[in-house]
């Protein structure tokens, strides 16, 4: 049957889609159709906690802000601790992975077209959890602009943070188009954001005289120290992901991809256990006020089970998994991402729970008193749980829809150690143009849907050059 | 008009792509500044006008605040009616303390002028917690001031002994005579009889127990006084 | 197939159109480019959103401009209440903690006042005991802040029974610090200082986001909750005590120094040499607390809480 092009349509990178809507339902049955069944499993299982996250973010809606667990003696709670995590995730991926996009160094650049994405995802969650935390976030869109607050690191945030989501647009735009100058230009401010904005996130936090646990310049350090940390753990998950199933550019996964990020790893855990251990060792001999207390609350206070659980479980495992020889294996090296991961989400939280754990006055509404006391709500949890959702399902699909093997369309900066492209023939200068997966023919009467578009590359493949193993 | 040659020598030099991406450049900023713009009228139009909200003069949001609505008054209003009372007030212990500490807030009241009546008093005759919030005795309270313990004091109304503006005590009378040989101290003392109490004692009991709570008998010559009632 | 080739070797872009030949989609994915495909609808349509939002920031920078969103703050302005000259005014406020007796009075007038929401935890000003025992240690209480008066005994944690040395009341406020932390970290400079130095919250500017509430090192700030009582009818803003903004424009005291039964609180223009609050200052030499933290508090205490480290 011939198939016609149906006259309203879009052609979105190389996948026809129709914008009628009877076509374009036809069009994505066909394509989840399609998909193997533990994809659909997958993305069955993300819609489900998105659609739960979408009732508890509907319910918190102003005014319905009482339904987070925070009291005016403890302002910041888990929705600040989420913001955080995904505005350093966000920080740390373009950090980890500017040593192969801006510096050219080989063995880093497998991380190039993914940690774009995600890094997207991720700062896109920041923003809408922020949005759900404040009370009236339009205000802010305005405030901040009409009324510039120098004084205030927060705004400062703001502005890295704006900036940063405005010149990761172009970076993906520009890596997904063929402008190499722009992509070159952008990954290179990107990464000198990276190191900026998470100082600023920092600095929200260390300018607080108040909050003698938040106080100082190492704050902000931290912060970028656990940024690296954790963009480079995500990246450690998603390529372990490319690896298992055999996504594009998989064979440079176990190869190049996973020993790089064991390498950002270790390094990135000597950093952030060193931080760890001043900051206890000074905390706990202070004189300053509410320091010691909060330090103490930490390691053998409320705090501490979570705190030890984040040493033991954050640092120490991941590091043993990373120098004992199981390292060779993929999974160890997934499994210390995760960790390493889950280590830093529940660093910032225990941080942002120690900063105001010392009460300030007796009567500002402290409960269990000598500590402040906090407890994250369901809502609050729910939300994280959906913008992680989130963030895994708009990355599913751009692994399935979007080319993320390495590209040859790339410039550097003129750093002594770039060879030519030329020179570099181990074959990632051509990707693959064959999917790892066949993909069934959609039987679709009306129009070229993607999955046509997807059946018919297969068989017309064309393999340029050998693929190294 | 021409265009200058090195105009036209470096327009034509730039690269149709780069052409196309300056024209987008501008008509994306000029679209960005109307959408703008258009939120803004459309605002005005609304009555939500940002550039009040968000100016950095002061002046509206301090007026407002400067223009809530008062509940408290000045308590020193409160004497140009009440004279009797605020003359009890300043003679006594109680002095230095405002009507509106125990009366509650009193601006309605004031400012209704002659025409205040108790309607608009919401406290007319305060009730024993409002003694016992500060007479109670309590750690951190200063030893020089006036404390009861409430279980150990005799409290049924505290306004029974203590005037309330003075805050003294009239003191319960001792019983003058001896007890043996009476009849319940009712049939004298009741308002049937020769002897009736004060408007003000509280409810008298056939239980004569109840009266020697306060009227101890036989305190001794000393204490057989007449009652040390301070009156102004 | 008809194919542009544009220059600079980049690649031919089939257009989708109407009259194009069905078969113009079925080109091979390998023969289109070496590279990913460009298509021109994407590419317009990052260029034209990434652009739009830069291009509305900078609009409305453009637009500001031409109102006076920048206006210098000395500018002369209309009174605030017209019988009230805020210039010169030095408001002082002076809390003497050896004649507090903890009745809580205060806290409850500043609430039936200022509208303040009915939960114990949304206070202006709040009144705390401290007790310190025999064994030098300090206990502070403030059961719902104050507004009910105290117990006999002190009710935190670990004090029971314990032999007390000494135990005084500390009332609680905002300080209105000359270098105040909240108004250096706003966001969006809700929070400001006027001009005769009191520190108010434009209800109309606060986004809610709590970091007043953090930056305080007395913990005098809240944000107001939804539903119930509302200072200035927002809840979701950030609210503190104002030292009764309204009363003293208006040449009347806070509502807390108004009821106080002892007159542990004072407020007056230390300005003026003749004022009540001048001969306190001067007798009684009352210090800010915790001065360590740098922030200039001027509610200023006299008595024994003077002693604390």
């Amino acid at each position: 049957m011939q198939a016609t092009v149906h006259p309203l349509s879009v052609r979105i990178l190389q996948y026809e889609v129709p914008l009628a809507p009877k076509p374009l339902a036809r069009a994505v049955v066909a394509e989840i159709r399609s998909m193997p069944l533990a994809l659909q499993a997958w993305l069955g299982f993300l819609l489900a906690v998105i659609a739960v996250a979408t009732i508890a973010a509907l319910v918190s809606i102003p005014p319905g802000w009482e339904v987070f667990g925070t009291s005016p003696s403890f302002e910041w709670g888990l929705m600040i601790v989420g913001y955080v995590v995904f505005a350093i995730m966000t920080s740390g991926l373009c950090l980890s992975s500017s040593l192969g996009t801006v510096f050219g160094i080989e063995r880093f650049r497998p991380f190039e077209k993914r940690h774009c994405v995600l890094a997207i995802l991720s700062l896109t969650m920041a923003f809408l959890i922020i949005a759900l935390d404040l009370h009236y976030p339009i205000r802010m869109v305005f405030g901040a602009v009409l009324v510039p607050s120098p004084s205030s690191p927060m705004w400062w945030m703001g502005v890295f943070y704006g900036t940063y989501l405005v010149i990761l647009l172009v970076e993906v735009w520009s890596m997904f188009t063929p402008h190499p100058k722009i992509h070159m230009y952008s990954c290179a401010a990107a990464a000198t954001v990276a190191i900026f904005a998470p100082m600023t996130l920092g600095a929200v936090f260390g300018v607080l005289g108040a909050k003698a646990y938040f106080n100082g310049i190492w704050t902000p350090i931290t912060m970028v120290a656990s940024a690296f940390l954790a963009g480079t753990a995500l990246l450690g998950i998603v390529f372990y992901a490319v690896h298992r199933f055999k996504l594009a550019d998989w064979q440079h996964a176990a190869s190049i991809a996973l020993p790089s990020v064991r390498v950002l790893l270790l390094a990135g855990f000597a950093v952030v256990a060193a931080l760890l251990v001043r900051q206890v060792a000074v905390g706990l001999g202070s004189d300053i006020r509410g320091l010691r207390e909060a330090t103490t609350a930490l390691v053998a206070g409320p705090l501490a089970p979570m705190f030890w659980l984040r040493v033991m479980g954050g640092l120490f495992i991941p590091v043993m998994l990373l120098l004992l020889p199981v390292h060779r294996r993929t999974e160890a090296i997934a499994a210390a991402s995760f960790l390493a991961l889950a280590g830093v989400a529940l660093d910032r939280f225990v941080f942002v729970m120690a900063g105001q754990i010392a009460p300030i006055s007796a009567g500002a509404g402290t409960v269990s008193y000598p500590f402040a006391s906090y407890a994250p709500s369901m809502v609050e949890i729910t939300i994280m749980g959906g913008a992680a959702a989130i963030m895994a399902l708009g990355y599913t699909l751009a692994e399935r829809y979007l080319d993320m093997g390495e590209s040859d369309t790339h410039m550097f900066l003129p750093f002594p150690w770039i060879k030519k492209h030329d020179e570099t023939d181990e074959g990632r200068t051509h990707h693959l143009a064959e999917p790892s997966e066949p993909k069934p023919a959609a039987a679709v009467v009306v129009g070229a849907t993607l999955g046509e578009a997807a059946a018919r590359t297969a068989p017309a493949a064309v393999v340029t050059q050998g693929v190294e193993s | 008009m021409k265009t200058p040659a090195r105009i036209r020598t470096f327009w034509d030099s730039v690269r149709p792509r780069t052409r196309r991406g300056a024209f987008l450049a501008v008509f994306a900023i000029l679209v960005g500044a109307t959408a703008l713009t258009a939120v803004f009228l459309v605002g005005a139009v609304m009555a939500w006008n940002p550039y009040l909200d968000y100016t950095v003069n002061r002046d509206t949001n301090a007026k407002q605040w400067a223009g809530l609505e008062l509940s408290f008054t000045s308590s020193s209003v409160c004497a140009e009616c009440h004279q009797t009372e605020h003359t009890r007030l300043v003679s006594a212990t109680h002095q230095g303390i405002g009507c509106q500490s125990c009366h509650g807030p009193l601006l309605a009241h004031a400012e209704a002028g002659a025409k205040a009546d108790s309607s608009t008093v919401d406290v007319k005759v305060p009730t024993n917690e409002v003694c016992l919030r500060c007479h109670t005795s309590a750690v951190g309270r200063p030893d020089a001031f006036r404390q009861i313990i409430p279980s150990e004091h005799y409290v049924s109304s505290c306004l029974e002994c203590h005037d309330p503006h003075t805050g003294i005590a009239n003191r319960p009378p001792v019983v003058l005579h001896p007890l043996e040989d009476l009849p319940p101290c009712l049939t004298c003392h009741g308002p049937e009889g020769f002897k009736a109490r004060n408007q003000r004692h509280p409810e008298g009991s056939k239980d004569d127990n109840k009266c020697l709570e306060c009227h101890a008998a036989g305190r001794g010559p000393a204490e057989s006084q007449a009652p040390q009632a301070v009156t102004p | 197939m008809s194919e542009q080739q544009a220059p600079g070797g980049t690649a031919a872009e089939p257009r989708p159109t109407a009259d194009a030949p069905a078969d113009a989609n079925l080109v091979p994915l390998a023969e289109l480019a070496p590279a990913i495909t460009a298509v021109s609808v994407s590419r317009r349509a990052f260029l034209g959103f990434g652009l739009a939002v830069a291009g509305g920031v900078a609009g409305a920078a453009a637009l500001a401009s031409f109102f006076p969103v920048f206006a210098e703050e000395t500018q002369a302005a209309s009174p605030i209440v017209p019988t009230y000259d805020p210039t010169g005014k030095q408001w002082a406020f002076v809390v003497d903690t050896s004649s507090c007796i903890g009745c809580g009075l205060c806290v409850a007038a500043c609430k039936e006042e200022n509208n303040i929401p009915e939960e114990p935890e949304y206070t202006r000003t709040w009144v705390e005991r401290h007790t310190i025992t025999t064994d030098g240690a300090m206990y502070v209480d403030s059961p719902d802040g104050g507004i009910n008066g105290f117990p006999p005994e002190s009710t935190a944690p670990g004090a029971a029974g314990k032999p007390v040395q000494d135990a005084y009341f500390m009332p609680r406020l905002c300080m209105q610090c000359t270098n105040s932390p909240c108004t250096a970290v706003c966001p969006v400079g809700a929070t400001y200082k006027t001009e005769d130095g009191v520190i108010l919250v434009d209800a109309r500017r606060c986004i809610g986001c709590g970091y007043c509430v953090v930056a305080c090192p007395y913990g005098a700030r809240y944000l107001v909750p939804a539903g119930g009582r509302a200072p200035n009818d927002t809840p979701g803003v950030a609210d503190k005590c104002t030292w009764c903004y309204h009363r003293i424009t208006k040449g009347q005291q806070p509502a807390c120094v108004e009821v106080c039964p002892v007159g542990a609180r004072k407020f007056g223009d230390a300005a003026d040499p003749n004022s009540e609050i001048s001969k306190v200052i001067a007798e009684q030499q009352p210090q800010p607390y915790r001065p360590e933290y740098g922030t200039g508090p001027r509610v200023l205490y006299a008595g024994p809480v003077t002693q604390e480290s």
